[in-house]
Parts: C-alpha cells; structure tokens; sequence
C-alpha cells in the first residue's frame, strides 16, 4: 500500500521532470520569458513530489521517547506543506502572470511551440493521472465516487498526488483554449484571463488539499466501514455486556490506533477477562489489519449511558 | 490559567502590531515613502498572525465528535505553523527582498527623523509585549533551566510563537535603527540594504526555529518527563500494580495530554477489584496531573514489549 502511493508520487515526479524539459527547450527556441518562468514553476511541482517522498521516508521512522506514537504523521504534515506550495507558488504565480500580461497584451504571432510544448504537458500529465487513480481505485471497494472517496481517504500522499494532477490537466486544457481564441481572435486578452482562471483553479485546489490533511493531523478517525467491522467484533463477543464509541485515530493511511472502553457480563476472575481481552484484539487486529495498536479499558457501572440497553454501544458522548 | 496566559500575550502583540502599523501609515502618509508603506502592511501582517494565534486557540475548544473523537485540541498547533510560514515568507523573504532592491538602486536618507521616531516607537511597543509575553511564559515554566530549552520543551505553542515574534522584531529593530545611524554617519546607503538582509535572515532563521516546534507537536509529542515520572510514581506507590509498560502521552494542546498504559496487576483480584483499582489509579494521575485529560488504562498478564525498548525494573 505504501507502494501504491509511492508510484503514483514517482508517476507525478516523472511527468513534471519531463514538462520541465519541455518548457525549457520551448524557452530556448523561442527566448519566451514566460515559458521560461513557466519551466521554473515545473520544476517547484517536481519539488512537491520530492517532500511528499520525503514525507513517506520520515513517516516509516520508529516511535521514540518524544514521539511515543510515531512519525506516521509525516505524511499528512508534508502534504500540508505541498498544499501551501501549490497555492502561493501555483496559483499566485498563475495570477501574477494572468494580470501582469493582462497589463502587458503581446499576440501570439506563431503559436506552434505554445500547442508543442501544452500538448506534450497534456499527456504527460494525464499518464501521471491515470496512474494514480489506477491505484486508488485498486484500494477502494467503491471506486465510483472519487471526491467522497478523497474525502474519506487517509493516505493523503495519493490524494495529493490525484488532485495536483486533475488540476494540472485542466489547467492545461484551460491554457490551450486561452492561446486559441488569443490567435483566432487575434486578442492576447484571452491568453491572460486563462491565466487568471488556472491561477484559480489552483487556489480552489490548494485549498481543498489543504483542508484535507489540516484534519488529517489534528487527528481523524477510522472509515466508518472500520469502526463498523470493530463493532462487530464487539456485538459477537457474548462476555461483552457494553462498550463505549470506539475512539480511533488515523496516524498514516496504514496506522490506526484504537482505545476501546468495554464492559464485561459478571462473574469473571481477572485472569479469564485479560484473556478475553487479549483475545479481542487479536480478533479486531485480523479483521481490521490497520489497526496497528489497540488499547482496551475496562469499565464498570457505565451508568452515563442514557440507553441503558444491552448489547449496544454508548455513543451518548457523541450524540 | 495559562490559556489566559497566552491570551495577554497575543493579544499584547496584536496591540504593539496594531500601533506599530499605524505609526510607519502615518510616516508614510508625512514622508510619501513607498518604503515605509510596505513596512505598514508587513505589519499589518503581523497583527493578523495574532488574530490566526486567537483563532487557534478558540477553534482547539471545539467539542469532540465523531470524525475527531480526541478533539481539536491541536487547532492551536496548526495555526502556529501556519504563522510561522507566513513569518518565513512575508517577513522574511520580503524584509530580503527589499534589501537587495535597497542595494541595486542605492538612496540616501536626507533626513532620518521620521525613521527614528517609528523604529523608537516599534520597540517601545514590541518592546512592551515582548515584556508581558515573557512574564506570562515565566509564570507558567519550571523556576529551574534557560529560556530556549523552556520553549523547545514548552506544548505552548501560540505563546512560544508570539515571544519568537517579538524577540526577532526586536532584534530586527534594533539592527534596523543601527543600520540607518551608519548609513547617515558614513554616508552610505548600502548599510541600509545590507540591514533589511540582515533582518530577513534573521527572520527566515526564527520562523524555521517555530515551524519545527509546532511540526513536532503537529505530529504528536509526549508529555515533559516530570509528568511521565509522577504517573510512574503513582504506578509504583498502588500495591495492586506489579509492573507497567512505559506510559505512552501525546499532547494534543498545551493543557490536554492522552495517557495511555498498560499494566500488570497482582493475582488473585476479583475484576471487579482490578476495575476499581484501575478507576483510582485513573482518578490519582488526573488529580496529581490535571493536564492529562484522557488516561486509558489496559490490564494485562504479559506485557508486550514495550515500543521503547525499555521495561521499568
């Protein structure tokens, strides 16, 4: 799985390297300004990919006194890092551009090397696209509903990826639309509001990203299919009188620790309950394999349920 | 109490950036320097650091729910690494930026008045909040240790950042004025250039320092030792405890720590004797240590080794 997200990240690498060399070719053809500061900025998404890496690497180190549960946070931290990224550097960039040839309108006399080298951006990065919503799809059971599927998702590497793609290839085709109705109309005006609009798109994108693995680190909980299958575990279980809301925490897409909060049916010694116990996280822990620490408290008189009925969680706190 | 301790300290900041800004618009209205109109909105800036420090604070106390069962309490570690890369990028790349346009097109300051009156007023209110965020923060640390190796231990994070801020304000301030002395003594205006660059590292340096603080409580940073100790001195003086897993803490702000732990309990308990053990023991660290908010206790016949590597004797 960690696999997974690291192909899709190469994936995206990869094709930024190569619009890259593209744009700077371009720039050496036609000594453009613009596609050169354009090469620079593929180059800054080349960047992106590197300290998702980077995050990927840090995130495997092992717990430590200071860090007691671990560095698999990394993850979404450099996700965070490249959200910001795509927002000042892509999108106030896009704008920056946008107005300032808005201010500045040259025609396009010859638009062959801008259709070469957008064309070229355009398989490239629809390739990394496909590549990495290959791999998502691979990892989801419903692979109809990307966005709720981005949402829910905790492996924010891939998604990073996935949304920094999907808004390059818009972007791209957005581009291409500006530099031809700029020559068919033979008005550089509609070159700058693409800008303009990319410029946008990105701050919408960054944003959404943004948001994503903010919450990410604050610290999320498991799916809902998850905590369902812990449920279950629980319901069969017949020494298990009651339990409280399973609380979870997502510290990478693979990593979830689960503090459990149950009470038993009378009548046991203390040895058989921490057997029970023992055995009940080894049965959450094969159901639900991401599940990487579990931890079972037991209580007595859960007297704050306001149900009061058997064999039914007590998600009161909640509710 | 610290809470409202961090309080007084942004919103002293907010207070000095507020005044500050308002001093370097009206030298700019009087001087038409374009300069001094930069510097009014990189103050500007500044005050609304504060505001996104207030807005941390106040969004970490949202209630728990379902997506976050363990709270928001790291909101306030959030928006203090989101402050310091806005003092990275706005600070300091532009204090450097304005710096080397300083140094290509070279002007010599005629007359330095207004400069002085609003680099004396910047660190007198700096000055001033630098003076309450202190006293708050020296309130709340340990008596024993240096200020740095406070703030690199301190969970803290809005008040740490907002002493980081006007520390370097300050500082920067100072060279700022040294710099503008030079210049009109030597009657050279590249001291002044080489200032601003001066300033801009040595805000891109501070707000590298605060980025990593709040990065590693982002991620999840135990609790001081002391904290650790007193549970472990809990577990030790309960004769129904016969041994213990190292005690596993997070912070998720700078008064709510997760405790969980394993234990091993003498034989021979009935259950319902374990639990009320381990609901006294709950009790006891809660009361001894009223920042761990959440204590999870797990009994267990073999303790599995520890993540640590370490099993107390």
């Amino acid at each position: 799985m960690a696999g997974n997200s690291n192909i899709a990240i190469y994936g995206a690498i990869i094709a930024n390297v190569l619009i890259a060399i593209s744009k700077f070719v371009a720039a050496f053809f036609t000594g453009s300004s613009a596609m050169l500061a354009e090469g620079i900025h593929s180059v800054v998404d080349t960047g992106d990919g590197l300290l998702l890496l980077l995050g990927v690497s840090r995130s495997q180190r092992k717990a430590d006194k200071h860090h007691p549960f671990g560095y698999g946070k990394e993850v979404y931290f450099w996700s965070f890092v490249v959200s910001i990224l795509i927002f000042a550097l892509g999108g106030g960039f896009a704008i920056y551009e946008g107005i300032h040839s808005l201010q500045h309108p040259e025609l396009i006399d010859d638009p062959t090397w801008n259709y070469i080298v957008l064309g070229a951006a355009f398989l490239f990065e629809g390739t990394s696209l496909l590549i990495s919503l290959h791999k998502f799809n691979k990892s989801h059971e419903d692979p109809g509903n990307i966005i709720s599927n981005i949402i829910e998702s905790k492996d924010s590497s891939t998604f990073a990826v996935i949304i920094e793609d999907s808004a390059a290839v818009t972007g791209i085709i957005i581009a291409i639309l500006g530099v031809f109705l700029s020559v068919y109309y033979q008005n550089p005006i509609f070159d700058g509001i693409a800008s303009i609009c990319i410029g946008a798109l990105l701050l919408t994108v960054a944003t959404f990203l943004a948001h994503e693995s903010k919450g990410l680190l604050l610290g999320e909980s498991a799916r809902s299919t998850v905590l369902n299958g812990i449920e279950h575990v629980l319901k069969s279980k017949h020494y298990i009188k009651n339990w409280k809301f399973p609380k979870t925490m997502h510290f990478s897409s693979e990593s979830i620790l689960l503090i459990l909060e149950v009470e038993l049916t009378n009548g046991f010694q203390l040895e058989e309950a921490e057997e029970r116990m023992q055995e009940l996280r080894k049965d959450i822990q094969e159901k639900q394999p991401k599940i990487t620490q579990v931890y079972i408290q037991l209580i007595n008189n859960v007297e704050t349920t306001s149900s009061g009925s058997k064999r039914k969680s007590l998600n009161s706190e909640y509710y | 109490m610290a809470a409202g301790g961090s309080n007084i300290a942004i919103y002293g900041a907010i207070g000095a950036n507020l005044l500050i800004a308002i001093s370097k618009f009206t030298a700019a209205f009087f001087t038409g320097s374009s300069a001094m109109l930069a510097e009014g909105i990189h103050s500007l800036v500044d005050t609304g650091n504060g505001l996104l420090l207030l807005l941390g604070i106040k969004r970490s106390k949202q209630k728990p729910d379902k997506m976050h069962p363990f709270g928001y309490g790291k909101e306030v570690y959030f928006w203090s690494f989101v402050v310091s890369i806005l003092i990275f990028a706005l600070g300091g790349g532009f204090a450097i930026y304005e710096g080397i346009h300083a140094l290509q097109e070279p002007t010599v300051i005629e007359d330095p008045t207004w400069n002085y009156l609003v680099l004396g007023a910047a660190i007198l209110f700096e000055g001033t909040a630098l003076f309450l965020a202190l006293r708050t923060f020296n309130k709340s640390r340990a008596k024993s240790g240096n200020l740095i190796s406070s703030i690199v231990r301190s969970k803290d994070a809005a008040t740490f950042a907002v002493i980081i801020e006007d520390t370097a304000a300050v500082a920067g301030l100072s060279i700022a004025l040294v710099g503008v002395f030079l210049s009109q003594q030597l009657e050279n205006p590249y001291i002044d250039g080489a200032a601003s660059i001066v300033i801009g590292a040595l805000l891109l340096i501070v707000a590298t320092f605060l980025a990593k603080e709040s990065k590693g409580l982002l991620l999840g940073e135990s609790a001081h030792p002391e904290v650790i100790k007193e549970v472990e001195r809990i577990m030790e003086h309960n004769i129904n405890v016969k041994e213990w897993s190292l005690p596993q803490t997070m912070h998720f702000g700078p008064e709510s720590i997760l405790l969980v732990i394993e234990i091993d309990l003498i034989e021979d308990l009935e259950l319902s004797q374990a639990e009320q053990t381990m609901e006294s023991l709950r009790l006891e660290i809660k009361q001894k240590q009223p920042n761990i908010t959440q204590v999870y206790i797990q009994t267990t016949d073999k303790l599995k080794n520890n993540i640590l590597g370490e099993n107390p004797a």
